[in-house]
């Protein structure tokens, strides 16, 4: 079900917009990027039908257009010849389609339904698979559109099945991973995300709990109890001590995994630097023309940034031109704050770019040079009658073309140096690194929404005092177990909630607790 | 149900000594109540629940007790004391709520321990033994002060039910056994073990809800009552517990024994008394406990006749007992690889040689229970007074209950302690002051609820856990079960409850308000001054030691840094005691903190940080707890087709009033709760819509 083509409005993909000019302004559909599942918020749901092309934009060798809604069985029979029979749910059947109004004939293709409730929505489904030339797709949703369907809004298919309690959360969550993300890795990610991630939250989760009823059967039974074992608390927390110390070195090893799981699924930042001149608009053209599939540009919410969306080896990355850097007497307040919101991109920046104009090689960089560059391109290369690298750069010159595949090679293995091994061998074109990093296995990353960042993130700086309170014993096993209880909480906040049932339930199977 | 039901006392309990009788108990207690009287309040039972329901509502209105022997209202009918880890917090908070516990069980003392002494002040659990004698006795003259207060000695064969104008059920008032029908707004039920009671020793089953301690009579069950509630439609179920054989403390070789003796310093419950600076009555008659343990002849004796044990109604015949106070012989069945059990035994008062044997509930028949006793350390020659024995009763499940313990199914019905499903003299005395104060309200008219919040105290907490979860075994308090565990401490039960009190009009006694407010000053005061005392790092480490340089005093550097008193205080393991030491060496007038705030004082300062993060969880639990869920929500398939069976069930059982409340039923799971959420959103979207389209 979560293979299924995506509903309308995900897939958005430009094409050939770009040409030349300002870049950013070109895309009409604009692909955004949401961090909450798709219509959970959504107020659009309703008895009326919907329809969309679920597949990606023509053409294409086939094409699927899908109708959800009461509605949807009638429109196929308005849509097909009086002698055409509706088949049984979940059975293929060839089908004429024509115009309602004219009957003009439209394709041959094939039509399944879904009753509801068994269907992806809940509700009654209709899918034509019909040719995928544009004309075909543009004269069958014409002909749906006439019958009185409405299209789809964005993940209101999602939103529809999880209103009908077709989808649990984590499945919306997954398919919502699934739905948006435009390259190869982003998908491994999301189909391997949820399962193994709550298996792994739910094993972070055991292990507190059963520390949690260690310390509370400290506090609430070592008095009155005739365990022994518990009159020796020191004896109990060295157990403790060692499963949560292993988990907190488990954490700190997912939290110091660069962010990739983050950089996946929002996307690697890529920040073009330089003074102005340059060359960066032109580099970030000749990006989007060149060997690179473009996904979609954007154009900041700043006139002077600028952000196209790569896909480079199969990571998605957000690449944006900013203001040349400079400053001076004759720079005016809007350069000025351009500069600014330039510095602001580079400092966020996963990955920096620096530009320099062969043609100004004597002012050097921008003054800026420091660690954070990953990358640096001497442009126009043609200006110049020079040959080679340029102290470890790449020079390229975009009117010649010249070393334009080295940049976006290097840049390439510089992106996924970034996410490290996350879904090696899924995308295309993963040349490198492939098999530096394949003991880790694409399951290292399981952090892949700041949310959980935060959580886990807390929950390790209360196992880090932990530590150094049940080092005190006895007289500090209240805060200490106060810091597990903290750390249970946010963790139980990413998959599910913990209960004191739990830990009581874990602290009767192991001590014997008398009055 | 075909139980043998035998009225009088079985022959085998007979064949043992009885134990002394105690000093004539003079009836402090009178029957006051004339006939055609009727009430704000009708109390039935006379237990710890009762005392408390009986205490709050007198504040409030005119309350009448009906209890079948008014010499045995606040009789321990267990263990001969109150208190512990967690038990204690909830005498503290009924203390602060002017409640007759806390009061009597310091005229009761006679032994009194700081649990977990020596950990953090949240986790510290006072507990007095109790001489049952002078418990009782406190008791009783606590509530024969009571204005607004009658009694009569006699049982309530049915309720008063009938209709309000809306048709919804309410209570008017309860029949006795002598057929008067007397009349009241409200009825609190609070029978405790008496409620359909059986009684069990051995295969021995006989009708009762309580063995008498001083004759081998038995007090008889509240069976009528019993059927009025299964009439009425009740979640009824039963539930069992037990006490142990007593014995003769004269054939006790206490010689062979570690002794467990008292507090130095016992500090006792009543905020009112530790104000005036008065030490515990009985201090100087104070009595000692001793340890001995079971063995392996103990354990194998257990399993050979574990076939004579009773045959229970729940649990398919193993009854449902508290997990937290296993009989012996669930504790053998269920560790088998121990070699031994502790027991502590426990002296039943200043004049007495009755001796509890705390832990060896077990109800074997009568020389079953000698054999077992005699096997263990010490007790070789010892006799036993009189024989432990179970008791099965009936409880009604909390979850019909609101926070206010009024059932929901008929106006003006009040439910407290062992009938909700709890175990222990505590748990329902803290339901007793929640119900009377309600019971109280209601019958004078007052609106408002009385409800102690989960953030508020340990009351708060087992009153929600018990209507919003439910019950499947004998509820018994944590201090493991609140999650603000930091800030509801022992020591600051007045500050958190008092205020609250008077407000609802339960305390009124201008004493313990003062004792409040000078208390709120001098906690005020006491952290000021650790606040404003500073010294240099290097100095704390020379008068106190290492682990008041913390970390500062490896480094030089640091040294020459100021710290204050209430910096080094937070620091583990020092503490306030250290620190005022070193704060008189400094400065002869220095007035360390009273006993009495010392606590208090001392977990402010050291638990500052962690207050501040628990104050913001509490606001989002507040928050939480608006959320409402329309009443009349059917979950069933149609509505819900991808919840879990088992969460369908729970909705339909707990029918949570608030998405908070949903939350805190165990087995609700995340996607549960948004399935729940997103309906009740839709639901209101499709209301607003058909009515848009009526307009």
């Amino acid at each position: 079900m979560l293979l299924c083509a995506a509903p309308a409005g995900c897939y958005s993909v430009v094409g050939r917009g770009l040409q030349s000019g300002r870049m950013g302004l070109v895309g009409s559909r604009l692909l955004r990027l949401y961090s909450s599942p798709p219509g959970l918020d959504d107020d659009t749901f309703g008895e009326d039908t919907i329809y969309a092309l679920s597949t990606s934009s023509p053409p294409s060798a086939l094409a699927i257009v899908r109708l959800s809604g009461p509605d949807s069985i009638p429109t196929l029979q308005k849509l097909t010849s009086p002698s055409f029979k509706v088949p049984p749910p979940r059975k293929m059947s060839l089908a004429k389609l024509f115009h309602p109004k004219s009957k003009v004939p439209l394709d041959e293709g094939m039509a399944v339904i879904f009753k509801g409730p068994k269907s992806f929505t809940g509700e009654d489904v209709v899918e034509l698979h019909i040719h995928g030339s544009r004309g075909v797709v543009d004269g069958v949703i014409e002909a749906v559109s006439d019958s009185g369907l409405r299209a789809a809004e964005r993940g209101e298919f999602t939103s529809r099945a999880f209103q009908n309690d077709k989808l649990s959360l984590l499945e919306v969550e997954s398919l919502h991973s699934l739905l948006t993300s435009q390259t190869s890795t982003q998908r491994v990610l999301a189909l391997s995300t949820s399962s193994k991630v709550v298996a792994i939250y739910d094993s972070w989760r055991d292990v507190l709990i059963k520390a949690m009823s260690h310390t509370e059967a400290i506090i609430d039974f070592s008095s009155d109890s005739d365990n022994t074992d518990l009159q020796e608390p020191e004896l109990i927390y060295g157990g403790v001590l060692d499963s949560v110390k292993n988990l907190r070195k488990t954490m700190e090893r997912h939290l110091e995994d660069g962010y990739k799981g983050e950089l996946i699924t929002n996307g690697v930042k890529v920040c073009l630097t330089g003074l102005p001149n340059a060359g960066k608009s032109s580099i970030i053209n000749i990006l989007a023309e060149r060997d690179v599939s473009i996904v979609s540009s954007t154009p900041g919410t700043t006139r002077d940034v600028v952000t196209v969306q790569l896909d480079l080896g199969g990571v998605l990355c957000l690449v944006s031109d900013t203001a040349g850097l400079r400053e001076g007497d004759d720079v005016d307040e809007v350069e000025t704050e351009g500069v600014k919101r330039a510095l602001r991109v580079r400092e966020e920046a996963d990955v920096v770019v620096e530009v320099v104009g062969l043609d100004r090689i004597e002012e050097g960089g921008d003054g800026k040079e420091g660690d954070d560059v990953d990358l640096k391109v001497f442009n126009k290369a043609d200006l110049r009658d020079t040959e080679g690298n340029f102290d470890g750069g790449i020079s390229i010159s975009c009117v010649s073309g010249e070393g334009v595949d080295e940049l976006i090679s290097k840049l390439t293995k510089v992106v996924k140096d970034r996410v490290g091994n996350v879904g090696a061998g899924a995308g295309a074109g993963t040349e490198a690194r492939a098999g530096e990093n394949a003991s880790e296995g694409s399951d290292d990353v399981i952090i892949t929404k700041r949310r959980h960042r935060e959580h886990v993130e807390t929950a390790w700086e209360a196992l880090c005092r932990f530590e150094v309170l049940a080092l005190e014993g006895e007289a500090a096993v209240d805060l200490a177990s106060e810091e597990l209880r903290v750390a249970s909480v946010e963790i139980g906040r990413i998959v599910g909630r913990v209960d004191v049932e739990d830990v009581l339930d874990s602290l009767f199977n192991d001590f014997c607790v008398g009055k | 149900m075909s139980i043998l039901l035998r009225s009088i006392p079985i022959r085998s309990l007979s064949t043992f000594p009885l134990p002394p009788k105690p000093p004539s108990n003079p009836n402090i207690l009178k029957q006051t109540h004339e006939q055609g009287t009727s009430y704000g309040t009708i109390v039935i039972g006379g237990g710890h629940a009762g005392c408390e329901a009986l205490s709050s509502s007198s504040t409030l209105t005119s309350t009448l007790c009906i209890t079948q022997k008014l010499s045995q209202v606040g009789e321990l009918s267990c263990n001969p004391s109150i208190g512990g880890i967690g038990k204690g917090h909830l005498v503290r908070e009924i203390d602060a709520l002017d409640g007759v516990m806390g009061k009597a069980a310091d005229l009761g003392c006679c032994h009194f321990r700081m649990l977990n002494e020596r950990k953090g002040t949240a986790v510290r659990g006072p507990r007095g033994q109790m001489d049952r004698d002078l418990y009782k006795s406190a008791v009783q003259s606590i509530l024969s002060e009571k204005c607004n207060l009658d009694f009569l000695e006699g049982a309530v064969e049915d309720l008063i039910i009938d209709f309000d104008v809306n048709g919804e059920k309410v209570v008017k008032g309860v029949v006795t056994n002598t057929g008067e029908q007397i009349l009241a707004d409200a009825v609190v039920v609070t029978t405790g073990t008496f409620l359909g009671g059986t009684l069990m020793c051995g295969l021995e089953r006989y009708s009762g809800g309580r063995h008498l301690r001083d004759s081998e009579a038995v007090e008889p069950p509240s069976n009528a009552l019993s059927k009025t509630f299964r009439g009425l439609n009740f979640d009824v179920g039963r539930l069992k517990t037990g006490t142990p054989p007593r014995l003769n403390g004269d054939t006790i070789d206490y010689d062979l024994l570690e002794k467990q003796g008292s507090d130095s310093e016992p500090i006792g419950f009543d905020h009112v008394r530790q104000f005036n600076g008065l030490r515990l009555p009985n201090e100087k008659d104070f009595i000692t406990c001793y340890k001995t343990a079971t063995n392996e002849e103990t354990h194998r004796l257990c399993l050979e006749y574990e076939h004579l044990l009773p045959r229970y109604d729940g649990a398919e015949g193993d009854g449902m007992g508290p997990r937290y106070c296993p009989s012996i012989y669930k504790k053998v069945q269920r560790f088998p690889e121990r070699t031994g059990h502790n027991c502590f035994l426990e002296p039943e008062g200043i004049n007495t040689n009755i001796v509890y044997p705390n832990g060896m509930s077990g109800p074997y028949p009568p020389e079953i229970q000698q054999k077992i006793i005699n096997s263990m350390y010490g007790l070789s020659e010892t006799e036993i007074i009189v024989p432990g024995y179970d008791v099965e009763y009936d409880f009604i499940n909390p979850i019909g209950l609101k926070h206010t313990l009024e059932t929901k199914d008929v106006g003006g019905l009040y439910l407290a302690g062992q009938i909700c499903g709890t175990t222990g003299y505590e748990e329902a005395a803290a339901q007793g002051v929640v119900a009377g104060a309600n019971a109280g309200l209601k019958s004078k008219g007052d609106e408002r609820e009385f409800i102690v919040g989960r953030d508020e105290g340990y009351i708060g907490v087992l009153v929600d856990d018990l209507v919003t979860k439910g019950v499947t075994e004998p509820y018994r308090m944590f201090t493991s079960r609140s999650e603000y565990r930091l800030s509801l401490r022992a020591d600051n039960a007045d500050l958190r409850l008092t205020r609250k009190g008077v407000e609802y009009g339960i305390v009124t006694d201008d004493e313990r308000v003062e004792a409040l407010e000078e208390r709120k000053r001098e906690v005020e005061r006491g952290v000021e001054a650790l606040e404003k005392f500073r010294l240099f790092v290097s100095e704390w480490s020379e008068k106190g030691g290492d682990k008041m340089g913390g970390t500062f005093s490896s480094s030089k550097k640091k040294s020459s840094v100021k710290k204050s008193a209430h910096e080094v205080l937070r620091m583990p393991h020092v503490t306030l005691g250290d620190i005022e030491n070193i704060m008189k060496s400094e400065d002869d007038k220095f007035q360390s903190v009273s006993l009495n705030s010392h606590d208090t004082v001392e977990a402010t300062v050291k638990y500052s940080a962690y207050l501040h993060r628990q104050e913001k969880d509490m606001d989002s639990w507040r928050k939480a707890q608006g959320l409402l869920i329309p009443p009349d929500i059917v979950y069933d398939r149609t509505n819900f087709p991808t919840l879990k069976e088992e969460e369908l069930q729970l909705l339909k059982k707990f029918r949570p009033g608030t998405l908070g409340d949903a939350n805190s039923i165990q087995g609700i799971t995340p996607q549960g709760l948004v399935y729940l959420q997103q309906f009740v959103r839709k639901r209101g979207r499709k209301r607003d819509r058909n009515r848009a389209s009526q307009i």
